[in-house]
């Protein structure tokens, strides 16, 4: 999970006191949804956005991105402010819901996203074909986005994405509407970006989904900035582990139950572990294959 | 790692083909040419005029191509002030998002956006304008108007004569047409003689005058010297000439679906700007109060047709000159650059959308 | 996603609702020509009946007419005749039962378009005179008091015999000459005392006893 690569010591993205806001209603009041939060993001990291909804996880996102302005404070990416083109040309964003155009066919939305992106013509279209055939739309890329469902707009998300290589990744809900095979697309994707050193920052309300994607967490709470740290460090509960056994008999579980009690422990829970959805969906046709 | 914006720069062709798209919605524009298909089908000519056999084949396609481009025009006007005004509408719901993070600049995605729309307005102009030269059948060759002179409102009392010397490059073929009122006063009809001499050669034109009536005379073919109008009052009424109108010159031209061209062009211009204006007020309102107000400013534009310069003030004009079966103008030279210069300053208006 | 739910439909069917209304108010809509009842107005008695446009607008639609006929004079003012004659008949197929409307543009065409002052050929103002009385033989199928229209049809006919300006005998003049104007001027008195102008059958008598034609039913025809 640690990122093996850091390129050099300066953050890939550094918020100091941020502060963002809206403007609502008839008279226009200014609504502030996040309250001065300073964060360091290192390079070739993964950050993971936690917090209910409301918290300001997306207004943060968008600041990243540049979609946004800050009513006050700092917001750097990669050394520079996020609403100048040097430093949208190197980071890659995910909204929350996918407002792609949806007359356009996924293929033609992503040559649409790519020429924004200034990604070269030639290069574009083996990217955008080898993109869809990784998040698996291969077959529906000439179908118009309107068509899809909510699964496979957040994979067509997942895809434009990672269509420039970006340096930074801001996906707020990836998650949203994917299925099981789509979580291991996204795994991959992430894996293959942290690799290359990208740094990446995960947004969702749903801590176990992030969970094994990230080493650091941030926790918003109304706006402001909680708590954020290494993820272990944030979770862990002192004392607390957690095993999955198998293959032994009720009696051996007995033992084992009955030895953590003697040796002063508690067992907090115990039930069936069972296979996983994607597990379910490669049980083998043939038999070589292995679930 | 690669950065490809190193060795390119971003494209605005497809965002610019996405609003030409968008601009010819099959769900808007099938029933709107479908609608002119239609109305094709119908009698434009006055039952009182078909009775007197006054309705010339001429009138009769004229009054046709004015009707179904009043039509048109007043349906794709509203349209248009509605679509810009949800241009923005459609950003701030989301479309922004996947924009603005982009290195693409904020300006030019606003310029390839206008300009996209504008195509695809001027696509569907254009398929409008086949429809209704199809309906009215093209049409035989006319006249088109060639020049025009201010005149000066003058009463001529019985027996008395005005002379009218044109000024500029002299009308060596066509016609010239002048607007002329019984005017009160004394008999409420009077008779007219208009004669226009180049040289030795003459040519006149009688009419009598009951109300306001236009008075055509021929021009002399081309012969040396300057041209002159005279208009004498022969009758024992009083006569005006009417300033409001202009001493207009007429000279053959090409056939009369030209007059649609004209129309596709001027309507684009006009449409153009009244795109941008609805895509600045979007910036700052809603969509309904963005398009009420550009369409405000358009009613506001063509109070005046004067101001020949402002698009779509001379558009009333040119229909009513395509009623009668005539072809307008050239359109002013700088209506493309006005066009051009509000949607930049909608820009502006619209707060440099960031 | 597509939404092919009932929302999706009914906004189709809005959306399409909406087209037609479109098409039925942008429709050059004129009144109805009634042939052949230059004679009588009763039969044609079943035949009035609220216009689509009474239909749609209900007791907006006199209003509108009225503003029609405001256009209409302005547009005569203004010599444009073609723009005028269009705007008189969307306010006679609005409001087809005012009779004031059709005596108006019948005025306008036989009075003003076909007097000596207005046009000094002798052919062309016949065919005003024409256009004026096909007029009003349609708006006597449809008028509010189609009484009023026969007998004007009957005036102007009548005034058509005795006005030399015409033409003199090399031009067209009437067809049928006198006799057939003054006859069609009785009948058309004879239609507007049927209808309820009882000074119609007063004028009738006069120009049958004082010209010595025919009575009606008796007559070969104009």
């Amino acid at each position: 999970m640690t990122s093996t690569r850091h390129t050099t010591a300066a953050p890939a993205l550094e918020l100091t006191g941020l502060a963002c806001g809206y403007r609502v209603g008839l008279l226009q009041r200014k609504r502030e949804v996040l309250h001065g939060v300073t964060l360091s993001v290192a390079r070739g990291s993964c950050l993971g956005l936690v917090g209910p909804n409301g918290s300001g996880k997306s207004t943060l996102l968008r600041t990243l991105a540049g979609v946004q302005r800050a009513e006050r404070g700092r917001v750097l990416v990669l050394g520079e402010d996020p609403r100048q083109a040097r430093a949208r040309a190197r980071l890659s964003y995910l909204p929350e819901d996918s407002p792609f155009p949806a007359e356009l066919s996924a293929v033609a939305a992503l040559d649409l996203l790519g020429a924004l992106s200034g990604v070269p013509r030639v290069e574009l279209r083996q990217r955008a074909q080898r993109l869809l055939k990784r998040v698996g739309l291969s077959e529906q890329q000439r179908a118009p986005l309107r068509t899809f469902s909510r699964g496979m707009l957040r994979r067509f998300g997942l895809a434009q994405a990672f269509l420039s290589d970006p340096e930074v990744v801001l996906l707020d809900e990836p998650t949203a509407g994917l299925d099981a095979p789509g979580f291991s697309v996204l795994e991959d994707l992430l894996g293959e970006a942290r690799a290359r050193g990208a740094c990446v920052v995960l947004a969702s309300h749903l801590p176990s989904d992030l969970l094994q994607h990230c080493d650091h967490l941030a926790l918003l709470l109304g706006g402001n900035l909680r708590d954020h740290g290494p993820t272990e460090q944030l979770l862990a509960v002192d004392g607390r582990v957690q095993l999955e056994l198998e293959g032994l008999e009720a009696a051996h579980l007995e033992e084992i139950r009955a030895w953590v009690q003697a040796a002063g422990g508690k067992v907090r829970s115990s039930s069936p572990a069972g296979r996983s959805l994607l597990e379910l969906y490669r049980l083998p046709e043939t038999p070589d294959e292995q679930p | 790692m690669s950065n490809p914006r190193d060795a390119s720069r971003e494209r605005y062709g497809e965002l610019f083909s996405l609003w030409v798209r968008r601009s010819l919605d099959p769900a808007w524009t099938l029933p709107l040419l479908g609608l002119l298909a239609v109305l094709s089908l119908a009698d434009w000519t006055p039952t009182a005029l078909r009775a007197s056999g006054m309705a010339t084949p001429s009138l009769r396609r004229g009054l046709e191509r004015e009707a179904l481009w009043s039509v048109a025009l007043l349906l794709l006007t509203v349209w248009t002030a509605w679509h810009g005004a949800r241009i923005m509408w459609r950003w701030r719901e989301g479309e922004w998002s996947w924009i603005a993070s982009r290195p693409a600049t904020a300006f030019r995605v606003w310029i390839a956006t206008w300009a996209g729309a504008s195509a695809g307005l001027g696509l569907l102009l254009v398929a409008m304008a086949v429809v209704v030269e199809v309906g009215t059948g093209l049409g035989a060759p006319t006249v088109r108007l060639a020049d025009s002179q201010p005149v000066d409102d003058t009463r001529l009392e019985p027996g008395q004569s005005l002379d009218i010397p044109w000024i500029g490059k002299p009308p060596m073929t066509g016609s010239l047409r002048v607007f002329l009122r019984s005017s009160p006063g004394g008999d409420p009809t009077t008779d007219v003689l208009v004669e226009a001499q180049r040289g030795e050669l003459v040519r006149q034109a009688k009419l009598r005058l009951d109300g306001r009536r236009p008075v055509e005379v021929e021009v002399p073919p081309d012969t040396p010297g300057p041209l002159v109008v005279t208009i004498t009052n022969t009758g024992g009424g009083a006569l005006a000439l009417d300033g409001g109108q202009p001493l207009d010159w007429w000279k053959p031209a090409g056939s009369e679906w030209r007059g649609s061209c004209s129309v596709v062009w001027r309507a684009l211009i006009g449409l153009s700007a009244l795109l941008g204006l609805a895509m600045g007020f979007g910036g700052r309102m809603g969509a309904v109060s963005a398009a009420g107000l550009a369409a405000a400013c358009l009613l506001v534009a063509t109070t005046d047709p004067v101001v020949s310069w402002i698009p779509f003030a001379d558009l009333p004009g040119v229909l009513t000159i395509l009623g009668e079966g005539r072809l307008p103008m050239g359109a002013h030279l700088l209506l493309p650059l006005v066009s051009v210069a509000v949607a930049v300053g909608s820009w502006w208006t619209a707060g440099k959308v960031q | 996603m597509v939404d092919r739910g009932e929302g999706a439909m009914r906004s189709r069917l809005a959306l399409g609702l909406g087209w037609v209304s479109v098409a039925l108010c942008c429709w050059p809509w004129q009144t109805e020509g009634q042939s052949g009842v230059s004679r009588s107005v009763a039969g044609v008695e079943a035949q009035r009946g609220a216009s689509l446009g009474q239909r749609i607008l209900g007791p907006v639609a006199g209003l509108a007419a009225s503003a029609e006929w405001v256009r209409f004079d302005w547009y005569v003012r203004e010599g444009r005749y073609e723009r005028a004659y269009a705007v008189a008949e969307r306010a006679l197929a609005l409001d087809p039962r005012a009779t004031q409307g059709w005596t108006h543009l019948a005025s306008h065409l036989v009075f003003g378009r076909a007097s000596l002052e207005s046009e000094p050929d002798p052919t062309v103002r016949l065919r005003w005179i024409q256009a004026g009385l096909a007029l009003l033989v349609r708006g006597e199928g449809q008028a509010g008091v189609p009484a009023d229209l026969a007998y004007m049809r009957g005036l102007i006919l009548s005034w058509v015999t005795d006005l030399e300006g015409l033409g003199p005998p090399v031009a067209p003049g009437w067809p049928g000459g006198k006799d057939a104007a003054r006859l069609s001027s009785a009948d058309a008195f004879h239609a507007a005392g049927t209808a309820g102008n009882l000074e119609g059958f007063l004028m009738e008598g006069i120009l049958r006893t004082g010209n010595r034609l025919p009575p009606p039913g008796e007559e070969q025809g104009e």
